[in-house]
């Protein structure tokens, strides 16, 4: 679609809606987890930043049992496989997913339900707003001479 | 797959509502999570007891904490509750989760997306409910009064009246229209997927999220006779050209359906559906239907036949309407400009705001 100012308007509207306000000691690791399963895969730049703002937003509205490392882990594969499921086009199975020789690996069943329950806090809204919403706005703003040689019109 | 009807012996219902259905969970396998559900019928005046089996499964006990089932609304699986926080009647949807590869990427992106999707003429998700084992949810809607189909029957004297036929045709092509401006393509308009408001004639469309992104590939209804009678031939035939133009053809159909109270092309069977769609619109060959025979090789064993005239099949529709019609369910077009004809003929802003072939 056109980005117009009125596009970039109703972004910038909705962002709170997805902004995360808890920080946990277990986030680092668990990022760090999902940006090298992330890189195993190649996945795309937009899956990476899906996966942590659905982890932060998922912490935000609840909390995990007794701050388990395992639960960490089991939302990150979660994470992860959703914003897989929503930006990419080849998604490898749930138990493939959780490389990089995890102290936890889980069974399919395990992180479907841990899915479900992402889903829920998340009332099902994974359609975040993210950076890469706003590139090509900015990048139409810029001076013809200024812009990338062939810029994705989709931004991504 | 719901194995055998459950008698009702010796149950202890959990829950009772005066001269509301009851529902008592029969048996429950979490693991496959296909529940039988024995629901209990207390009618106003007799208080006797009916047993009706839901043939599909319904609702788990997890639902129980906020809605209460009320009754259910047609065959296509939903089913009217009120909430119990608000007393708001609701509309209730059922899927199942198959333990396979997690929630299905299809069934993420569609709710995902429909939450964002607001259209006065597409019914609105309120909620999705998750049940305690996670392999069960239920798609909580806002209220619909009743299924298109419902309404031709109960009202066949509102719906001879052309002003009503014009509000609701309108109104369904609103709601396809703005399907398709997200890129979306419903692939089941047909008169169940279709909900009026006998008072106010306002009509919602049901969203695009089938069964079929869950339970199995298959696309179709197996209890369901109408299945194929809304179907374009191009999907009959391929089964993988999805447009625009398969709505556009639905539309159609229940535009004649509207005026005539049965289906265009009534046909049990995909071969038969192809056969009655070709006997009223004329076998189509290489002249009437570019790259047809490349599409479909064995189109020979369809008996050849000529096009019939819509205006003697669909009596009582005005010349304007058979005009909408005839491009709506041509056999072939080129569907960039079919698209764009139907819409223009049908929306054109005109006299008395009613936009329709006035």
């Amino acid at each position: 679609p056109p980005a117009d100012d009125a596009v970039i308007d109703s972004l910038i509207a909705s962002e709170p809606h997805h902004r995360p306000i808890h920080r946990s000691i277990h986030r680092q690791d668990s990022i760090n987890w999902i940006l090298t399963a992330h890189a195993h895969y190649g996945f795309k730049p937009a899956t990476a930043i899906l996966s942590v703002n659905y982890f932060d937003r998922f912490l935000s509205s609840a909390s995990l049992p007794g701050n388990n490392i395992w639960a960490f882990q089991l939302l990150s594969v979660a994470c992860l496989s959703l914003a897989a499921k929503m930006e990419e086009l080849r998604i490898p199975s749930l138990v493939d997913l959780q490389v990089s020789e995890p102290r936890f690996v889980f069974e399919s069943k395990t992180v479907q339900s841990m899915e479900l329950l992402v889903l829920s806090n998340l009332h099902w809204r994974l359609r975040s707003v993210t950076p890469f919403d706003f590139l090509n706005y900015f990048i139409s703003q810029l001076p013809v001479s200024c812009r990338p040689d062939n810029h994705d019109p989709h931004g991504r | 797959m719901v194995n055998g009807d459950k008698e009702v012996q010796g149950l202890q219902l959990p829950y009772k509502y005066e001269n509301s259905l009851l529902l008592y969970i029969s048996s429950h396998n979490c693991e496959i999570s296909l529940l039988l559900f024995v629901a209990i019928w207390e009618t106003q005046n007799t208080q006797a007891k009916v047993q009706i089996n839901l043939r599909c499964s319904f609702i788990g006990s997890f639902l129980m904490e906020k809605y209460e089932l009320i009754k259910e609304k047609n065959k296509r699986g939903f089913f009217e509750g009120r909430s119990l926080i608000t007393s708001k009647i609701v509309t209730l949807k059922q899927l199942v989760v198959h333990p396979v590869e997690g929630v299905p990427a299809s069934l993420i992106k569609e709710i995902s997306l429909l939450h964002e999707l607001e259209n006065p003429n597409v019914i609105r998700l309120l909620e999705v409910v998750n049940s305690k084992h996670q392999t069960t949810m239920v798609l909580v809607y806002e209220r619909m009064e009743m299924d298109l189909k419902g309404f031709m029957c109960i009202y066949p004297t509102v719906m001879t009246s052309p002003w009503t036929r014009k509000v609701l045709l309108r109104q369904i092509l609103n709601a396809v229209s703005f399907f398709h401006s997200y890129n979306l393509i419903h692939g089941k308009i047909k008169p169940e997927n279709i909900f009026v408001d006998p008072d106010t004639k306002v009509l919602k469309v049901t969203d695009f999220i089938w069964p079929r992104s869950i339970l199995n590939q298959d696309s179709g209804d197996p209890h369901e006779d109408s299945t194929y009678n809304y179907m374009a031939p191009e999907i009959l035939i391929e089964q993988k050209q999805y447009t625009t133009a398969l709505d556009v053809w639905s539309v159609g159909c229940v535009f004649a359906e509207m005026v005539t109270k049965t289906p265009l092309f009534p046909a049990k069977t995909e071969f038969h559906q192809l056969l009655k769609i070709f006997s009223i619109m004329g076998t189509p060959h290489e002249e009437t239907w570019p790259g047809i025979d490349e599409m479909h090789p064995h189109s020979y064993i369809y008996s050849r036949s000529e096009p019939k005239d819509l205006r003697e099949l669909v009596p009582g529709l005005e010349p304007a309407g058979i005009d909408l019609l005839n491009i709506e369910v041509s056999l072939y077009d080129d569907h960039e400009t079919y698209f764009a004809k139907v819409f223009s003929l049908a929306l054109m802003p005109n006299v008395n705001n009613m936009g329709i072939f006035l």
